[in-house]
């Protein structure tokens, strides 16, 4: 009698242990596998929202459309993205390490400008997006304002311009570059002082410090914000869908734009949407490859030897 | 000969001291050079910064005349809240505010608490098998969002939780976002076993252990995750745009835009070849402050969170 | 302490939250569903708050326990909006939609024309101007609107801006003002103004010094709602064939084309001055604002907004005859349609005829919508608004002194997909001010591949 009462101690761990885990499983098995599978399945299909019943199997329909070049919105779109990852990544790196570089000269205050600095990483997408279209304004706006203040008789027409309206954007994703900044901060804390000193007592000057110490050390840190930041960047949408939706001259299309017209708006094609969203996850998966293949050359680690 | 040397070893040492002398203050004198420069640098950049905020704030409390007036004066010359008025009545803002809230605050407490959960189960049990399900899980996070939310959409449509909130605070509530266990599970392996299993010794079962022991050590790793929890939950715009029709059920950040969308409609057809920013600004201007209040109270939390997070080595 | 306190301000939060938003929570959780099938649900224009507020007053009264639920939304966000509430399963039980729109909701409509019959006194189908229903059938035949207001592309003018210029434009060598003109409107445009007259008096009223305009001779309105079609249509071509697809590399596209980017930048050698605003140079607030001498196409429902501006004088004409006839104005109609799973069929329908019925449309005349009816147009009292209400139901009728003058958009589902989505794009571009400007002939090449691949892709 008592047998039944008492299971083995392990088999009552393995118990306990689904029963824990199982939100988890549930949530992987409802909110990952199963629209995992199902995208895949629409993205070969011609499945509209609004016509449920007349899907029909299309095989790689979808996808040769967007590659041949028959849906004219794929390759634009992807150029533009790629376009605007690029600078996004390199820039907010960028402006992150100089800025984090900058605040640890340890000059009084550095809280104050740690927080100038961070906190408009912070706000909503949309409120900073909504905030720059008047600060850009061609008329009106401040930018614009001070370009004339200065002499420069006709300004760039920003947003309104199919030229001008993607380097726009890029500028106003600069502006959330705090959250690169800290990251950096805490880096830059991480780096043993004596090897600037070893350093300094070689004779060398800021250059060389910087190119010999400071980035590689940093190396890692900077490679995993790369392929986070792509991942992020490639999937931009907020900025785009509030300032100027496709842009002139659909300039500013992004990819998941794109994909938002095409699957949520009439007349809501989610069988091409579904490859449209495939073809990203490869895409950011054959990209997040290719960075681990040449971290090999960039990326140095401290418990590595020499 | 050795009185030779060491007077030579001390002259080395002198003529070491001195130059040591010497440079330490031409390092003075370069770091002080450094820190007037840094400092220009810094407060011009400070106020690249904060330029588009001060205009935002401005442009929010100037009454249209101004606006129309002098649109590219940057403080107004008579401060007037009408724009925020005209805001709140036109608009159920308030109704925007208390959706996002309640949103944002479910949203906040199942992450925190589920991601804690499941995170207890992995550590605390060695289950053949557990690392491979966690790897498993954790190649979830790879999908971008896209390939998943469309046959969630699909699927919502058909149980009809479209224009409910149930897109938003049913999922959470299953494992609370992969990252958040992982965070979860690098903080509880912290915590000694030993005292697992002196309770268990003294008769308790899991649950209790893990609600009575656990959930009072992890505060440090929830407010982490709390406060990523409420920024992305706050500031999502895509799951309203896609699950939120009715007005009365909009958070604040489709509010926000739908206040912006009206106003530039009214470009084609309204007098007047100025849009009425100041309201649009006024909109915004309620969006941001709260997330700037929250960052001010718990600043230390954002800082040592972010670098948690960005710091994988 | 700390603890405590942030404990404290979260439950508060939350509470906060949480029933302040109740409203929001119950219809949160699908509650406000439950099945009222009196009420009446419709997406209306927040435009005119005012007067559909007053008229859905009215209505609850008289026919009482209908009651309406009015979605109020941006006028231009209407359609998208309604799709996307079909599409998710909270279509609206009254459908905005109009001529354009038959093949659009075409799988959406419920078949009125038993309705019609059945209520015919009340419905008074012949006091509706002609020109309008046969308009509102889908491809089966069936009627599936009933009009409310409609809107015909026209010439308006400010007088006072012409009054200024008289001589300058009488010596322009514009066509001369039909016999029996009054002397005092000799100058004003008329009905036998061909394109290039229109460009001739654009140019005597485009004034700038140094590059800065301080008046336009003309408006430019871009998409598909603008003039780009009226272009091409008017050089004798269309957008769409029979088949359903799209013909733009064509010489009287590339014609059309000319004239909209004449319009932004001039044209020497056609002898075209510039007489509107190229992108980047500041509008001036358009035609309401004064400083605009014309607005070519126009919309009738600005008729209403143009009469409340002070000193804002204006008058209309039908559109000057474009490069090979005249025919081509843009005519549309707005209307009221019943959604075909509506659960409250009868409660729309009383809606959409108080709507559309002779008192309504009376009343709508009176808040300044265009006379759909013969007898509210007969109502008019201002003999100036009476006479520009004649004007357009004379251009919409094709048996009017204009023929087929009016003209209907394609009414193939996928038009406003190509002309918005794909054409927009490409003509915008046109006239784009800086590198990303691109010529007339790669633009309709590109238009015709483009959408010709779109319905191709999607449609067949």
């Amino acid at each position: 009698m008592q047998q039944k009462i008492f299971l083995k101690r392990s088999t009552r761990k393995t118990i306990w242990f689904y029963i824990f885990i199982l939100p988890s499983i549930l949530g992987f098995l409802a909110f990952v596998v199963y629209p995992v599978g199902r995208s895949l399945y629409l993205s070969f299909t011609d499945m509209q929202l609004t016509r449920p019943d007349e899907m029909k199997w299309v095989g790689l329909k979808n996808y040769l459309a967007l590659f041949s070049g028959k849906d004219p919105f794929f390759w634009q779109a992807l150029k533009n993205t790629f376009i605007y990852a690029v600078c996004n990544i390199v820039g907010t790196l960028a402006l992150g390490l100089l800025s984090a570089m900058l605040l640890n000269v340890r000059v009084k205050g550095q809280n104050i400008f740690r927080t100038i600095f961070y906190v408009p990483s912070l706000l909503p997408a949309v409120a900073t997006a909504i905030m720059f279209r008047w600060v850009f304004d061609p008329t009106n706006g401040i930018i614009n304002t001070i370009l004339r203040a200065i002499g420069i008789s006709n300004p760039p027409i920003w947003l309104e311009g199919a030229s001008t309206a993607l380097l726009t954007l890029i500028i106003i994703s600069l502006y959330a570059f705090g959250g690169k900044m800290i990251i950096f901060l805490t880096g830059l804390n991480g780096i043993n002082r004596s090897y600037y000193e070893a350093a300094e007592i070689d004779g060398a000057g800021y250059w060389y410090k910087f190119v010999k110490i400071t980035l590689p050390l940093l190396s890692p840190i900077i490679f995993y914000n790369t392929i986070m930041g792509t991942i992020g960047a490639l999937q931009v949408f907020t900025e785009g869908f509030v300032v100027s939706g496709a842009g002139p001259g659909n300039s500013t299309l992004f990819y998941v734009l794109r994909l938002y017209n095409l699957a949520y708006q009439e007349p809501y094609r989610l069988g091409q949407a579904s490859a449209m969203a495939w073809v990203l996850f490869v895409i950011i998966g054959a990209i997040t490859a290719v960075y681990f293949i040449f971290s090999k050359y960039f990326v140095f680690y401290e418990n590595e030897g020499k | 000969m050795e009185e030779n040397i060491v007077i030579e070893e001390n002259t080395v040492q002198a003529q070491e001291d001195l130059s040591k002398m010497d440079r330490n203050q031409k390092a003075k004198k370069r770091s002080k050079w450094n820190k007037i420069i840094a400092y220009i640098v810094l407060i011009v950049c400070s106020c690249i910064m904060i330029l588009p905020l001060l205009i935002l704030l401005c442009t929010s409390l100037k009454p249209y005349e101004e606006l129309v007036e002098n649109p590219t004066a940057i403080f107004p010359k008579q401060i007037t809240f009408e724009a925020f008025a005209t805001v709140f009545n036109e608009n159920p803002y308030f109704v925007y505010l208390s959706n996002t809230v309640f949103i944002t605050v479910v949203n906040v407490i199942a992450c925190c608490f589920t991601s804690a959960f499941v995170a207890y189960g992995f550590v605390r049990f060695r289950v053949k098998g557990s690392g491979f399900i966690f790897g498993a899980f954790l190649s979830g996070m790879l999908i971008p969002g896209q390939v998943l939310t469309i046959p969630m959409f699909e699927v919502y449509k058909s149980l009809g939780w479209i224009n409910t909130f149930f897109p938003f605070i049913v999922p959470c509530w299953f494992g609370g976002g992969i990252f958040n266990v992982f965070l979860q599970r690098q903080f509880i392996r912290g915590i000694p076993s030993s005292l697992f299993e002196a309770a268990e010794i003294d008769g308790c079962n899991e649950m209790e252990i893990f609600f009575r022991i656990v959930m009072r050590l992890v505060a440090p790793v929830m407010i982490t995750i709390a406060i990523f929890t409420f920024m992305n939950s706050w500031n999502d715009l895509y799951g309203p745009l896609l699950y939120l029709e009715d007005p009365d059920l909009w958070t604040l950040a489709k509010g926000i835009y739908m206040i912006y969308k009206a106003e530039m409609g009214q470009m084609g057809s309204s007098g007047g070849s100025i849009l009425p920013w100041n309201i649009i600004s006024a909109a915004n201007v309620f969006a941001i402050i709260p997330i700037i209040v929250l960052y001010f109270i718990a600043q230390r939390f954002f800082i040592e969170g972010i670098s948690t997070t960005g710091l994988k080595e | 302490m700390k603890k405590r306190l942030f404990l404290v301000l979260l439950c508060l939060v939350f509470a906060f939250g949480a029933l302040s938003g109740c409203r929001g929570l119950t219809k949160g959780f699908g509650g406000g569903k439950e099945e009222n099938t009196n009420e009446i649900s419709v997406l209306i224009d927040n435009k005119d708050k005012t007067f559909f507020e007053a008229m859905i007053k009215e209505f609850e009264e008289e026919h009482a326990p209908y009651t309406v639920n009015a979605i109020w939304t941006a006028g231009d966000d209407i359609q998208s909006t309604q799709a996307q509430k079909i599409a998710t399963g909270t279509a609206p039980d009254v459908i905005v939609g109009g001529d354009m729109y038959t093949e659009v909701y075409r799988r959406n409509l419920y078949d009125l024309t038993e309705l019609i019959e059945r209520d015919a006194e009340e419905v008074a189908i012949d006091d509706i101007v002609p020109g309008i229903m046969e308009n509102l059938k889908d491809s089966e035949g069936r009627t599936v609107f009933m009009p409310r207001f409609f809107n015909i592309s026209l010439l308006y003018y400010n007088k006072a801006l012409f009054d200024a210029d008289k001589d300058a434009l009488l010596k322009a060598g514009i066509t001369p003002a039909p016999e029996g003109t009054p002397e005092d409107k000799l100058h004003y445009p008329h009905e036998n103004w061909t394109i290039e007259d229109y460009f001739k008096a654009g140019g005597v009223l485009t004034k700038s010094k140094n590059d800065v305009y301080s008046q336009w001779g003309s408006s430019t309105v871009g998409g598909w709602w603008g003039e780009w079609l009226i272009h091409l249509r008017q050089a004798g071509s269309d957008f769409m064939n029979d088949e359903g697809y799209v013909t733009f590399n064509t010489d009287e596209a590339k014609a059309a084309m000319q004239i909209w980017f004449d319009k932004a930048y001039g044209n020497e050698e056609l002898g075209r001055p510039k007489i509107s605003v190229a992108p980047g140079q500041a509008d001036l607030g358009g035609f309401q604002s004064g400083k605009t001498a014309m607005e070519y196409g126009g919309h009738t429902a600005s008729w209403a907004r143009f009469d409340q501006i002070e000193g804002l004088e204006w008058g209309v004409t039908v559109l000057p005859t474009g490069l090979e006839r005249r025919d081509g104005a843009e005519f549309s109609i707005e209307g009221y349609g019943i959604y075909k799973e509506s659960k409250n069929v009868e409660g729309a329908w009383e809606f959409i005829k108080f709507m559309t019925g002779t008192e309504g449309i009376q009343k709508g005349v009176d808040a300044g919508f265009l006379a759909i009816r013969e007898s509210a147009y007969e109502s008019i009292e201002d003999a100036e608004k009476k006479e520009k209400t004649a004007l357009a139901m004379e251009a919409i009728d094709p048996n009017g002194k204009y023929g087929t003058y009016a003209m209907t958009l394609p009414k193939y589902e996928y038009f406003s997909e190509l002309a918005n989505g794909i054409a927009e794009k490409w003509i915008s571009l046109i006239i784009a001010n800086d590198s990303s400007r691109v010529s007339i002939d790669e633009a309709c090449s590109r238009i015709e591949k483009e959408c010709n691949d779109y319905i191709e892709l999607n449609y067949k």
